[in-house]
């Protein structure tokens, strides 16, 4: 086994690990956590037998396996970022809605005590 | 005069205590009692200083932007049962005998929002530095090719609405693009828009090169839906 190889089997283990410990605090949804597993557990794959990813990028024309995984992972990243940011808008507009319900709070009662 | 006590000023202010109560005196003078200040999360005397004025006054304890202070503004008139909004700065831009100008299109159903434009009267437009004369041309601009609307000050801060304009228009934004948002509104719902000349001091330090850019950002994402 090469060094590398041993360097991406720790480092897996730790976040397969960790990610185990999210889904049993319920720091994440089981369905998200799956997803990460199924991620962890491909690129586990891909350390373990590293000649695989040579035999899919001949397939689809690319070079070397190590470029397939790059793109891979970039792309990944990409849909990973455009996620987060439409969580983050999300966020921001129920954080809004939030604050404008407790400012107009009092104008809200006002009217209850009329009657 | 007509109308004042179904007319709601609508007053959006972020750590402006050194003008808030300039204004809110300003606009009492002129007869305006129904005045709301939204205090966004300011960090300093702005909320004290309006309360002691004895107006409204609303606070979002997290500062949210200007388009999110003139909703909960706008919101907050429509259920104290206003007729008629204004929105006015707080930054003492505006002159309180200008609101008439702009209420008196609604009350005379010509119009059902009405943007006071600080470029109309060429006296007014002297007033404004060149380079936000620069700035607020490419919004314009901008604001007519995503939008399809020609406004002559698409960034100003002192408009009225009828009731019914105002429960139309959805702001969605949070930040500054707020004020193309609404031109782009009042299209989409076929709402009829007017502009009346006003004027305008520029006390300070306004909005700078890269707030523009922002505001570009995000009219282009609200043109494509996002």
């Amino acid at each position: 086994m090469l060094p590398i190889q041993i360097l991406g089997l720790i480092g897996l283990l730790v976040v397969i690990i960790g990610t185990l410990v999210y889904i049993s605090k319920r720091k994440i949804s089981p369905e998200e956590g799956i997803l990460w597993l199924a991620i962890w557990v491909l690129l586990l794959i891909v350390v373990l037998i590293p000649g695989i990813t040579f035999d899919i990028a001949r397939l689809l024309g690319i070079g070397r396996g190590a470029d397939l995984v790059v793109y891979l992972l970039v792309f990944l990243l990409l849909v990973v970022d455009f996620y987060l940011i439409a969580r983050i808008e999300q966020l921001e507009t129920n954080t809004t809605r939030l604050i404008r319900e407790i400012a107009l709070r009092d104008i809200k009662k006002k009217p209850r005590k009329k009657k | 005069m007509r109308a004042r006590s179904k007319t709601w000023i609508v007053v959006p202010a972020f750590n402006e205590e050194k003008t808030i109560g300039v204004v809110i005196k300003g606009l009492k003078k002129h007869g305006w009692r129904n005045i709301i200040v939204i205090d966004d999360g300011s960090t300093d005397k702005t909320g004290e200083i309006a309360r002691k004025q004895g107006v409204i006054v609303l606070r979002h304890v997290i500062n949210r932007g200007l388009g999110a202070a003139l909703r909960t503004g706008i919101n907050a008139a429509l259920l104290l049962g206003a007729e008629y909004i204004v929105t006015f700065d707080a930054d003492n831009q505006h002159f309180p005998e200008d609101v008439e100008k702009i209420v008196e299109p609604l009350i005379d159903n010509k119009a059902d929002i009405v943007i006071g434009s600080r470029f109309k009267k060429k006296e007014s437009r002297r007033n404004v530095p060149l380079k936000y004369r620069i700035g607020n041309l490419g919004l314009n601009i901008i604001t007519f090719l995503l939008f399809g609307k020609w406004s002559t000050d698409t960034q100003s801060g002192l408009r009225g609405f009828t009731r019914r304009a105002a429960s139309m228009i959805t702001i969605r934004t949070n930040r500054m693009s707020v004020s193309s948002e609404i031109i782009a509104e009042a299209k989409r719902k076929k709402l009829r828009i007017i502009e009346v000349p006003i004027n305008i001091r520029y006390p300070h330090q306004r909005q700078g090169f890269i707030s523009g850019l922002r505001i570009i950002s995000r009219l282009l994402l609200r043109r494509i839906g996002i």
